[in-house]
């Protein structure tokens, strides 16, 4: 096994997993981004996100509310999570420029 | 042979000989622990490296007599010697064996009793000061905590001159830091407290890092060496029995008017604009985390402050 199989190989298909392992935690997020409104004073936040063509608009609650404090962290963690999902598809192109056509 | 067979007996080796529990094993080898030990490790990279490098602590008083080269010598590696530096590696087909150390004077450090020569490197207390002992079969080994290995990775970005092994560093910390954050958040409050516990040039180091790199460690309060020693006047503290936050008031009636409201979900803070209303800062999961956020946005408080504001109001963080 030269030295290109053992090595890059492995992370090859570990970059596989992590892709998918990733886009499978990703989708368990909610998609979008948030809207600040404010309306007498107090702010109001919705979540904006596209639905096929259409760009939809859902209201969360009162910018302090539970619902948005949560709405809001785990749009942060989405898109920390989209941003390494991009950064491993970028690894996994240049693993497949290494291997050639042995995979 | 497996990469991770040929390792294990090293390490079997080693273990035979007594010199397994003197050396804590670290670089990128200890990725194929932590997939192993962490809860969930889909994003910890695999090891693509055949180098295997050995910390040993000083001093060497501490160590019994044992030929440790006798020891690879029997394994079929052989000794390469730098002349230059004094170095000594041991190689074995692809597979190198190398012993570092603490920092010194010399560059090199000379274990007698042992027989060999370490590479002296900065701040290699830190995984010396925060390793575990993991299992690989029948075999126990030292090796750094995934959080000291992370900050370790960070400070140490500037001092790599081989760019493809700094990248190669930076994306296992982005990976250990995002397997922290999607399966064990716990260890990324474990991450912030060890960061809180260096010195402030480290912190400085690991911030400048974390910036050049674009890399984002959820939590970690970041220090602001040379923030303003000015702070908000916490004004009043309350209950909006409404939404169920407790507010905190701060520089009442001043341009600087700062409004935070915490609940168990984190906290939003708010800037009171010349119109008197309420601009939205955003929030974090902590209250220390927001009271980072203000401290940038409005470069007011100061991060040291979040302590001495948590004896002022008796709120637990």
């Amino acid at each position: 096994m030269s030295i290109i199989d053992d090595v890059i190989l492995p992370e090859y298909y570990r970059l596989i997993d992590s892709i998918k392992y990733l886009e499978e935690k990703i989708s368990d997020f909610p998609k979008g981004a948030v809207r600040n409104k404010q309306i007498k004073g107090r702010d109001y936040i919705y979540l904006t996100y596209r639905d096929g063509k259409k760009v939809k608009s859902r209201y969360i609650g009162s910018a302090s509310s539970k619902k948005a404090v949560v709405m809001l962290s785990q749009l942060k963690k989405r898109n920390r999570m989209q941003d390494q999902l991009k950064e491993l598809k970028v690894q996994l192109k240049d693993c497949k420029k290494v291997l050639g056509g042995k995979v | 042979m497996e990469k991770s067979e040929q390792l294990y007996d090293i390490l079997k080796k080693f273990d035979d000989n007594n010199v397994l529990d003197k050396v804590i094993l670290v670089g990128s080898w200890c990725m194929d622990f932590y997939r192993r030990d962490l809860m969930e490790a889909n994003l910890v990279p695999s090891v693509v490296t055949k180098d295997v490098d050995f910390l040993i602590p000083k001093p060497e008083k501490q160590h019994a007599k044992i030929d440790v080269p006798a020891i690879l010598e029997e394994m079929q590696f052989t000794t390469r010697h730098d002349l230059t530096t004094g170095l000594m590696k041991y190689d074995k087909g692809d597979f190198t064996v190398e012993f570092i150390t603490t920092t010194g004077r010399n560059g090199v450090y000379p274990f007698k009793n042992l027989g060999i020569n370490a590479q002296e490197l900065a701040y290699m207390n830190i995984p010396i000061s925060n390793s575990y002992e993991s299992k690989f079969k029948d075999l126990t080994v030292k090796i750094p905590e995934p959080e000291a290995f992370v900050l370790h990775k960070l400070i140490v970005a500037g001092l790599r001159k081989d760019e493809a092994k700094r990248e190669k560093d930076l994306a296992a910390v982005k990976g250990i830091v995002q397997q922290f954050e999607i399966s064990d958040p716990k260890r990324l409050d474990k991450l912030n407290e060890l960061y809180q516990s260096f010195p402030p040039k480290w912190k400085s180091k690991i911030n400048t890092h974390l910036e050049e790199y674009n890399i984002e460690i959820p939590k970690l309060v970041a220090a602001t060496q040379n923030a303003p020693q000015k702070r908000k006047r916490l004004e009043s503290i309350g209950y909006d029995k409404r939404n169920e936050v407790e507010t905190f008031v701060f520089d009442k009636g001043t341009p600087n008017e700062t409004f935070l409201e915490k609940d168990e979900y984190g906290t939003a803070a708010y800037i009171i604009n010349e119109k008197g209303k309420k601009d939205y800062l955003g929030h974090e999961d902590t209250f220390q985390e927001m009271i980072k956020v203000v401290a940038e946005r409005a470069n007011k408080i100061e991060i040291s402050d979040v302590h001495e504001l948590k004896s002022d109001i008796n709120l637990s963080l």
